[in-house]
């Protein structure tokens, strides 16, 4: 099913997830700042959010020309390698405006009841 | 610490990423979207070739952050950025940062990534609780 699709509430995604450094060592390759695991036990910022977007992505496809317009993390607690977290998303908005859709993700994740991360991204549908 | 103080401002090295870091993000991250691995699907698009995922130059600058700032950009803060322009494979970019505000124990960086040719892929702001 697309994500254009989706009605405003719908629930992308309810589950717990394991951030593995076997993974996050990859993505830093990636960014070629593999340094950063060497330097902390914590997680970058942006690492628990994309592994929850490329699981969206793959259940939900994108529409051919989406662009990611803006993305917001607030973070209040260090998330630790190897952590599990619980990950929930939904879809937060999905409207028309002048002839193109903008689609709202919401993104909370949790860990023992308290939330780690909350990040809202917004997408453009040409 | 000078690092905390109004106007104090840091920036990356400049920095390429190739076709095969993006298939590698696409590959740890999961987010497999053409637009960034598959040339021909590129070719179709408004943009002709390939380009990076707007969360992977977004982590850059987020390792660009955590440099100066090691586990109190870990612990206590926010990030918010605006996609601006596409970045395509290869093409040099650097982060920016400068500190903007120091109220309540809670600094404000404006950042931003900007490409060779001057052109600003990212614009946005970081808070970090210090």
């Amino acid at each position: 099913m697309k994500l254009s699709e989706l009605e405003i509430n719908k629930i992308l995604i309810d589950k717990e997830i394991t951030l593995s450094s076997t993974i996050l060592r990859k993505y830093l390759k990636s960014l070629q700042k593999e340094s950063h695991i060497n330097e902390t036990k914590n997680l970058p910022i942006f690492f628990p959010t994309a592994l929850i977007f490329g699981e969206i992505f793959k259940n939900f496809s994108l529409p051919d020309g989406t662009i990611h317009l803006s993305q917001k993390i607030l973070f209040s607690k260090a998330i630790a390698q190897n952590s599990n977290i619980h990950a929930f998303a939904k879809i937060n908005k999905n409207t028309v405006r002048a002839g193109k859709r903008l689609i709202s993700i919401k993104v909370n994740i949790h860990s023992n009841n308290s939330i780690m991360h909350e990040s809202d991204c917004n997408l453009l549908v040409s | 610490m000078k690092k905390y103080k109004l106007g104090y401002k840091f920036k990356s090295e400049p920095i390429k990423f190739s076709q095969q870091n993006v298939i590698e993000y696409a590959n740890a991250s999961g987010d497999q979207n053409p637009i960034h691995i598959n040339k021909e699907f590129a070719s179709k698009t408004i943009f002709k070739e390939t380009i990076a995922h707007g969360m992977m130059i977004g982590a850059f600058l987020g390792e660009i952050i955590f440099l100066e700032y090691k586990d109190k950009w870990l612990e206590n803060g926010s990030i918010d950025i605006k996609f601006k322009a596409p970045i395509f494979m290869n093409e040099k970019i650097q982060a920016f940062a400068e500190v903007t505000n120091n109220e309540n124990q809670i600094i404000k960086l404006n950042v931003s990534v900007i490409k060779n040719d001057g052109t600003e892929a990212i614009k946005g702001y970081a808070t970090i609780k210090i």
